[in-house]
């Protein structure tokens, strides 16, 4: 048959299972042994256990769940609220400060965990109440956190980035240090953002000094100064210093060369649950959740990656992956529309599937295309998680909504998408200057030491 | 029925301690991995099964964690559309789906054993330099996926028992 007629009769029959309801594993395997059975021999039928167990036989996977691990290890114990806490004794003078620090405190954590849903929990846990109790307004207070979270897949570690390295033969390493820089930056822009809205109110109140319902439903606090002394500023970093001591091992060992991104990972957990032994001496009951939370998303990203090897391997086979880089290059479009269909493509996609099954099914696809157009995979690869980064701020498949709901259940998501909104811009913004500037992202892996 | 229920509940089990055993793997190759980096980078001396033996976890951790994943609502899944359609339609798709899964894994674990027995008849051996036999590796995927499958089993008779079982995944 001729490729392009199945290309599409694949395609819409592996939409069908997947919006089922089925689990996304198996929502990729069922049309792979479908379509194996129906299009191609026997012989193939008889290696899909092979294909799934090669599609898991690589080292550079093993980065996923020894980070959700060390991820996993830290959530376990007070880190978050630590981390907040400490940065608000410092960043208080800032209007919003308690925001600020919500959000830095997000990419600091970002700097521990690979998945953003956990950044969002672990920092938000804590940091929405607390926001809430101080008098900030809900949708700032949510908003923060929702979109402070996407920094966990923007700054290394990074579990998006492993899969798109696996994906597209890319190193891992480099990805993740293109991360970096992109990930502060945006990180100020948002802290700015967060101090020009708060700046913003408070103007707005002292003009309403007579009218006090203009500033309705907000506390005092939001606009108040609080003070701490150098002694309580001091101690602040003290209890934050031995995770900051395991970033710099962490990216010092990338940055240097010294280990692979699995390797790190690995002596990365160790410390990590040193550390909290000695320090944190979290309890029996602590040690069953991490493990707990570790199994439960590693054998879902990895069941979810084996499957996606089985349905890469039918579609090549079937030279369905071909036919669509031809079409796509045959359309002649220049160098940037392409990039920005390709962007708008990816931002439709991210408001209904979760970012691991859409780079394990585009990456494949899009990959040669890039290369042939002349763009650099390292920077796409930062640009497309900047973008899958949107998508778990976005209905109707937002994976950190849900967790702030879990969090806050009476704020209204309306609520929590109004002070979204702003953070989606951002994002928007940093796709947009990482593209004017390419160097942003690609300066560091360039300078870094390989081996 | 009362047996088969006994029988099924008695797998639940053994998965759910499965569940653990996988997660205890990945503590452990972090370990092995931090001995591993010990070695080679700080006291310069080649290493030979360390990461093979990692790789193997990993892989027995993702399939034998599966099973219980399933009870545990590990594997998402899109509920976007199936979220508006309504309950009684739901209840049959879900059935549904979960058949067609029963059957992908009955498939994969089936294929599995018998990639499974030919590693273990021809002996066949890992292509490394420590080369483990594949009796090993291969060893989890059939076994996985033929516990997931009965898993799948306890899932679709709780579905037809109580008609009111919510979709899998969430």
């Amino acid at each position: 048959m001729d490729p392009n007629i199945l290309g599409i009769i694949v395609g819409l029959v592996s939409l069908l299972f997947l919006f089922s309801g089925m689990p996304i594993a198996f929502a990729l395997g069922v049309p792979s042994v479908l379509f194996i059975l129906l299009f191609m021999d026997r012989h193939q039928f008889d290696l899909i256990a092979h294909m799934m167990f090669d599609g898991l036989n690589d080292f550079g996977l093993l980065a996923i769940p020894l980070f959700i691990l060390m991820g996993a290890i830290i959530a376990s114990t007070r880190t978050g609220s630590d981390l907040y806490e400490g940065m608000h004794r410092w960043l208080h003078r800032l209007p919003g400060g308690l925001a600020v620090s919500n959000i830095v405190s997000c990419a600091i954590f970002s700097a521990l965990c690979g998945s953003s849903p956990a950044t969002a929990a672990a920092i938000g846990t804590m940091g929405i109440p607390e926001m809430r109790k101080r008098g900030y307004p809900d949708s700032l207070a949510t908003g923060c956190i929702v979109a402070g979270g996407t920094l966990g897949i923007l700054i290394p570690p990074s579990v998006t980035m492993i899969i798109y390295g696996i994906a597209t033969q890319t190193s891992i390493g480099k990805l993740f240090l293109a991360g970096v820089i992109p990930g502060i930056l945006i990180t100020i822009m948002m802290c700015i953002w967060v101090v020009i809205y708060s700046q913003w109110a408070r103007l707005k109140r002292s003009r309403a000094v007579d009218r006090p319902s203009a500033a309705e439903g907000i506390g005092n606090e939001f606009f108040e100064d609080v003070t701490f002394t150098w002694k309580e500023k001091v101690s602040a970093i003290s209890r934050v210093a031995p995770f900051i001591f395991l970033i710099v091992i962490i990216m010092g060992s990338l940055y240097g060369g010294w280990a692979t991104p699995s390797e790190a990972a690995g002596v990365g957990s160790v410390a990590a649950l040193l550390l909290v032994m000695v320090i944190y001496r979290i309890g029996l009951t602590d040690y069953r959740k991490v493990l707990h939370m570790t199994i439960k998303e590693s054998t879902m990203i990895l069941m979810i990656i084996a499957a996606s090897f089985l349905f890469g391997a039918v579609m090549t086979k079937l030279y369905i992956t071909q036919s669509i880089i031809n079409a796509i290059v045959d359309a002649g479009l220049s160098k940037w529309s392409l990039m920005i269909m390709i962007n708008i493509f990816m931002l439709v996609l991210g408001c209904f599937m979760p970012p691991v099954a859409i780079i394990l099914i585009l990456a494949p696809i899009l990959y040669p295309v890039l290369v042939k157009y002349g763009f650099d995979p390292i920077w796409f690869g930062v640009i497309m998680t900047i973008n899958m980064e949107v998508g778990l701020i976005t209905p109707p498949v937002g994976l950190n909504l849900y967790v702030i709901q879990g969090i806050a259940p009476d704020v209204p998501l309306s609520r929590v998408l109004v002070g979204s909104v702003p953070f989606v811009l951002i994002l928007f913004l940093g796709i947009v200057i990482c593209s004017i500037w390419p160097e942003l992202t690609l300066w560091l892996p360039n300078k870094m030491i390989t081996r | 029925m009362k047996l088969l229920r006994k029988v099924l509940q008695k797998i639940e089990d053994l998965n759910r301690i499965l569940y653990y055993v996988s997660s205890i793997a990945i503590v452990l190759s972090a370990f092995i991995l931090t001995y591993e980096v010990i070695v080679r980078y700080i006291l310069r001396i080649p290493t030979i099964w360390e990461i093979e033996t990692s790789v193997y976890l990993t892989i027995m951790a993702t399939y034998l964690g599966a099973a219980y994943g399933l009870k545990d609502g590990a594997h998402i899944n899109i509920d976007l559309i199936i979220r508006l359609l309504p309950r009684g339609f739901t209840e049959k798709l879900s059935l549904a789906t979960s058949l067609i899964s029963l059957v992908f894994c009955a498939l994969l674990a089936w294929k599995g054993w018998g990639m499974w027995w030919e590693a273990t008849a021809k002996g066949w051996h890992s292509e490394s330099l420590w080369g483990p036999p594949l009796t090993i590796p291969y060893f989890f995927l059939p076994l996985g996926m033929t516990l997931l499958s009965l898993q799948y089993v306890i899932l679709i008779s709780d579905i037809i028992e109580k008609r009111g079982g919510t979709s899998h995944g969430s």
